[in-house]
């Protein structure tokens, strides 16, 4: 069980330690325009963190998916227009300054933002090629999940 | 004249597929393995013919040549209805249905000697591919990448026929489509629409952005083209040209050439729907939504003249109430794609319901832009490529929702 305060620790194989904080307004019951909430639990949310891609190599954010049969499991919600939709990739980022190295995440749209995409690699040989080839072309091509 | 509507013509070919493409009588297939085989489909159809000579008709034009059919003046099918005996053999060969099925394009390339030995090895698995003006293009989230074709294409299926792989561009791009004026546009999602030059390859800093809107999906009309998006407002845009000369034949008249946006009009506006799908061919802009399918004649829409008669219309066929996830318009009809099933609305009315069965699509291809496969649907699942063509007498003739390149709108 993770701890019931806000925020959670890890140390990975390697002996680095991270800090992930569950930031409120992602765990809220209903999304708002700019922000999505997470509907997994925090137990999962937390797992899909530290087995996030390319957590350990020093990268400032990383992607996961929740893949169960070979297909992305909604992880979220958020807002499209007046609508919800449900979210399938997990956003990780790094907001740490030299004294804490401080994570927080919450699930991004991957029919939207540009900039909250994951990388070639990520589909390559990450959690997206573990995915089965519709769902790996509608992630890449933004089509609905 | 033969009761049925339409022929159901099919290929079917098992193997890991990711998309397809069909180009200049080859048949270009990726691999889940990241590569490209590219099989020699003219050789490939005309062995089946050989051995399926009863048929010779229907499978040259269902498979090798729609042009026939679909693409020219009609004037064929006006000597076919002069002369009612040719008229009903004709339409009693196109309108016979014939299923061929293949384990693996390994076991079509033993018994005919059809699949080059050479693959295009990709270092990634693109969002979208096309191919047209000897190049193949793709893009992914890690750019623009493009593969020009050797001037002369080997008839020897054991050499290359590709140049190295040049990378265009590193913005990310989820889809690509035609254009007019010598332009490929490009889908950036939240980055809006970029054009691409066709006659200046090779320099990155002439991809321009021409949209700052949310763009899935682009759908090309003639001049202009339909900026879809699958969580904002979807746009046609109306492009203008300023040409250097008169004649505008050389390179370098060419690259005077200025194409630029002249109007942007917001369609989900237009017609009164939040969540819409759209998307267009020549005269019309066409939407999906709740079920219903309608269409507006576009330059109305451009003109933003809601009073015209012939503005909007409401067609009498009944839709699932759920979304939709593509759609496009052929010239054998309307090409709709759901989660489970993809529908055929015929252009004399008629529906067709494909279903999945349990089956994923991963991708699915039309091409309108080529001259002899415009009647062929590729339906792209996990462990096999389902190759349709559409043909009829009641599609080719009466055109609902259809497009044809002389006459505009069809009543």
């Amino acid at each position: 069980m993770i701890n019931p305060s806000n925020t959670c620790s890890y140390t990975s194989a390697n002996g680095k330690k991270y800090s992930y904080c569950f930031i409120p307004y992602h765990h809220y019951a209903c999304p708002t325009d700019n922000k999505s909430v997470w509907t997994i639990h925090r137990d999962e949310e937390f797992g899909l963190f530290t087995t996030s891609f390319d957590l350990l190599s020093g990268a400032s954010s990383t992607f996961n998916l929740l893949i169960d049969n070979y297909e992305a499991q909604p992880v979220g919600k958020g807002k499209a227009g007046s609508s919800e939709i449900k979210l399938f990739l997990c956003y990780f980022i790094n907001k740490s300054d030299s004294e804490n190295i401080e994570w927080h995440g919450y699930p991004v749209n991957h029919m939207d933002q540009n900039r909250e995409r994951p990388s070639s690699d990520f589909y390559d040989v990450g959690p997206g090629s573990k995915l089965c080839p519709r769902d790996l072309k509608r992630l890449k091509r933004g089509k609905p999940l | 004249m033969s009761d049925k509507l339409y022929s159901s013509w099919l290929i079917k070919i098992g193997g890991n597929f990711f998309d397809s493409f069909i180009y200049s009588g080859k048949l270009y297939l990726l691999t889940l393995d990241k590569k490209i085989k590219c099989l020699h489909w003219d050789r490939f159809i005309n062995s089946i013919i050989k051995e399926n000579k009863d048929y010779a008709v229907g499978l040259h034009m269902s498979f090798l040549d729609s042009s026939a059919l679909y693409r020219i003046d009609g004037k064929f099918l006006t000597l076919l209805s002069s002369d009612k005996d040719i008229g009903e053999a004709f339409y009693k060969k196109i309108l016979a249905s014939l299923h061929f099925k293949f384990e693996s394009i390994e076991e079509i390339n033993t018994k005919y000697q059809c699949l080059y030995n050479k693959t295009i090895d990709l270092e990634t698995l693109p969002a979208d591919m096309l191919i047209y003006q000897k190049n193949i293009f793709l893009c992914s989230e890690s750019g623009l990448t493009r593969i020009p074709f050797k001037n002369r294409f080997p008839s020897n299926l054991s050499n290359r026929f590709w140049s190295e792989i040049i990378k265009v561009s590193n913005k990310p791009f989820v889809q690509i489509s035609s254009a007019s004026y010598g332009y490929l546009l490009l889908s950036s999602l939240s980055d809006g629409v970029y054009q691409y030059p066709l006659w200046d390859y090779g320099e990155g800093q002439k991809l321009r952005k021409i949209l700052p809107y949310h763009c899935s999906y682009v759908t090309r009309d003639y001049n202009d083209f339909l900026s879809g998006s699958y969580v904002d407002k979807a746009y046609l845009i109306k492009r203008k040209v300023e040409f250097a000369d008169e004649y505008d034949r050389t390179e370098e008249e060419r690259r005077k050439r200025k194409v630029s946006i002249e109007r942007r009009i917001p369609l989900n506006e237009w017609f009164s729907v939040e969540n819409g799908f759209f998307f267009s061919q020549n005269y019309l802009v066409y939407c999906i939504a709740n079920g219903h399918i309608y269409s507006f004649n576009k330059k109305a829409v451009l003109a933003n003249d809601r009073n015209r008669q012939d503005s909007i219309r409401h067609y009498e066929v009944s839709l699932p109430n759920k979304p939709v996830l593509e759609a496009r318009v052929e010239v054998f009809g309307v090409v709709i794609e759901y989660d489970d099933c993809m529908i055929i609305l015929f252009a004399d009315g008629h529906k067709k319901e494909i279903l999945f069965n349990g089956r994923k699509l991963t991708s699915w291809r039309t091409f309108p832009e080529s001259r002899n496969y415009l009647n062929q649907l590729h339906l792209i699942f996990e462990n096999e490529i389902e190759i349709h063509s559409f043909n009829g007498p009641a599609i080719m003739v009466r055109r609902e929702f259809g497009f044809d390149y002389k006459l505009g709108i069809f009543e």
